[in-house]
């Protein structure tokens, strides 16, 4: 069911739920009646500081993300993800306040270049069939030259990707082989949609991404990561990918707690974990390496290419692997593709 | 009266003595809720002084207190309040101590006569609150008995006690096993039981006890190569007395520290030379980390 707030009664949200004849029901302030549920949608006029740098800590080197965060919640249901217990809230939240989210894009673009994207506190497509945050959304950074924004989802929620202009858009993909999926991303497209929703919009003319965050290790680790591998090497041509990111699993400790109570079957559960320099658990330093060394060679044998990158790794880890320590934020960012293009530096 | 603005001198004041001939007609467990039963012969608990107290409900009479001793003159507390009553019991037995098992046996009894447990003070006072919690209390109470009787000497934290309110039989079983074969620690028995459930579907289902080869193996799978590296590592670690080396950050970094105690300028001449005898143990060990991808 999808709730609006009152105050949002003028959104874009709104108009588009009239013009697409979708159901919902206007409610006051009082959000305690709505069931906490996955399945709930909540449009909301609070304010918010919608774009900011996607958290990180010291330590361990980090890409310099922006992210804009108009909606809280996600459909799906992880057994890794952070939200179980950053969340008050089961429902998803969305922010109506469309023209300060804008305004704070074009804010950013005066500043500089700069890598966006939704898909920190939700699934960037899950529900663009209802909310049409690609209509948003795109239209506003086809026209900014330093903004490359980028939808992250693990749905295969593509259909009105095609009524856009792919420049500046990124579409991308969060990767598990197929026995990790069923084990532990709930409620998510299976591995082949996700793959052959990767090659329409490569077809299409979007640049594409995967994500190989979290990687988890379990027993078929080499064989379900290399089908994996395979498959995509098999549909995504080379060219149409801007970028491939690889992280192992990491968290806050009270999650596995969060794991036990809700997801007895899961993988996670089968390893264990060393608490780290930023206070967050991974797996010990020399299965991470394994781990990422396998994943990194197994890329480059069929993409020598396509730009690499660790999300949240050590620099000790990045010079024996990569060659090279990327350096902090700024530094970092500067080896994306998107800051070579047009010359520029 | 709120339930937790009892004073034990208010319900004395309803106490009268009676006589009970037929004493089967009285339930003597219901308000036993004091664990394990040892535990009331020792001097935890005041003396014999006064006959029991009975607390009639219902035309059924409760004992409240010496649930050891055998007699036809009672105190009746005359009062149609639970709390009440369960307040005099909880003063009585000094339930400001209660170990675990205790607070289970009270929320049980508090829920069996209605109440919630956040009507009384105790819960508060001891920070349990929540239906998880509750439930974890009412499911510890059907443990078998070396196991409660271990949770109530060792007063373990609702993280470890909500595992083991998940425990099929077959795994509580082998919890009991273990319990009874190594008198564990209380980490040794968090590890143990939380690899126990982690690995619950992996475990042969000709295992019903503890075999410490079995599981030693089994759980060893949660991080060999760990397991495997600390074998190697902690024989190079040895290098003489008063000199110890660590790696504070779980080998996310190379960073050593290595430090020693002296008492004399004597002792500082026989760590030197100790140190410059294992600068060959030094090697070994970056040789190891290097061999880990831990450089």
């Amino acid at each position: 069911m999808i709730y609006v707030n009152k105050k949002s009664a003028d959104s874009f949200f709104v108009k588009n739920f009239e013009k697409n004849g979708t159901n919902f029901k206007f409610v006051d302030e009082n959000t305690d009646f709505i069931e906490n549920s996955k399945n709930n949608i909540y449009i909301t006029p609070e304010n918010n500081t919608f774009v900011h740098r996607c958290p990180a800590t010291e330590i361990y080197r980090c890409c310099n993300y922006y992210v804009v965060d108009m909606m809280e919640g996600c459909p799906f249901d992880c057994t890794y993800c952070i939200l179980q217990e950053y969340l008050n809230h089961r429902f998803i939240k969305v922010f109506s306040d469309t023209k300060k989210v804008k305004e704070e894009i074009l804010a950013l673009a005066k500043k500089g270049k700069y890598r966006l994207g939704t898909g920190e506190l939700s699934d960037s497509l899950a529900y663009d069939h209802i909310l049409n945050l690609t209509d948003f959304f795109i239209p506003i950074v086809n026209k900014l030259e330093n903004i490359q924004f980028e939808f992250k989802t693990k749905s295969a929620n593509i259909t009105k990707l095609f009524n856009h202009n792919p420049k500046n858009i990124l579409i991308s993909w969060s990767l598990n082989p197929e026995e990790i999926i069923k084990t532990e991303e709930y409620y998510t497209a299976g591995l082949s949609e996700r793959i052959e929703a990767a090659g329409k919009c490569a077809d299409y003319g979007y640049k594409v991404c995967f994500h190989f965050d979290p990687l988890i290790y379990y027993k078929n680790f080499e064989k379900g990561y290399s089908d994996l591998l395979r498959r995509l090497f098999d549909r995504i041509p080379e060219d149409s990918v801007e970028y491939i990111s690889i992280s192992t699993f990491r968290f806050m400790p009270n999650l596995l707690e969060t794991v036990r109570n809700r997801f007895e079957h899961s993988t996670l559960l089968q390893s264990s974990y060393v608490k780290s320099l930023d206070g967050k658990m991974r797996y010990f330093k020399t299965l991470r390496t394994y781990m990422l060394r396998f994943i990194t060679s197994k890329i480059k044998s069929e993409w020598q290419n396509v730009f690499i990158y660790y999300c949240m790794e050590h620099e000790s880890i990045w010079k024996k692997l990569l060659g090279y320590d990327p350096g902090e934020r700024k530094e970092f960012e500067k080896n994306f593709p998107f800051f070579h293009q047009n010359g520029q530096l | 009266m709120p339930a937790n603005s009892w004073k034990l001198s208010s319900v004395q004041k309803k106490m009268q003595t009676i006589t009970i001939n037929n004493s089967e007609n009285i339930n003597t467990s219901l308000f036993n809720w004091v664990f394990p039963d040892e535990e009331k012969i020792t001097n935890r608990f005041p003396s014999f002084h006064y006959p029991p107290a009975v607390w009639k409900n219902n035309n059924q009479s409760y004992k409240l207190n010496y649930f050891n001793i055998s007699t036809n003159t009672y105190f009746l507390l005359d009062t149609d309040s639970f709390p009440d009553v369960l307040n005099f019991s909880m003063d009585f037995y000094n339930a400001e101590n209660a170990n675990i098992l205790e607070l289970a046996n009270l929320a049980h009894l508090i829920l069996k006569f209605g109440y919630q447990t956040e009507d009384f003070e105790l819960f508060k006072l001891k920070s349990i609150k929540g239906n998880q919690k509750i439930n974890t209390l009412l499911k510890i109470r059907t443990l078998p008995y070396q196991i409660k009787k271990y949770l109530a000497y060792k007063n373990p934290s609702f993280k470890i006690l909500n595992i083991l309110a998940k425990f099929t039989e077959p795994l509580i079983n082998i919890t009991e096993s273990f319990i009874v074969e190594n008198n564990p620690s209380l980490s040794e028995f968090r590890s143990f039981i939380t690899n126990l459930f982690d690995f619950k579907y992996d475990i042969a289902t000709s295992i019903n006890e503890y075999d410490e080869e079995y599981f030693r193996q089994l759980f060893y799978n949660k991080n060999p190569v760990y397991t495997e590296f600390i074998g190697k590592l902690n024989p190079l670690l040895n290098m003489g007395k008063n000199i110890f080396i660590e790696n504070s950050d779980n080998f996310e970094t190379d960073t050593l520290r290595i430090t020693f105690t002296i008492n004399s300028p004597e002792d500082y001449q026989d760590i030197l030379e100790k140190l410059d005898r294992s600068k060959n143990t030094i090697n070994e060990i970056y040789k190891l980390l290097e061999e880990y991808d831990l450089r």
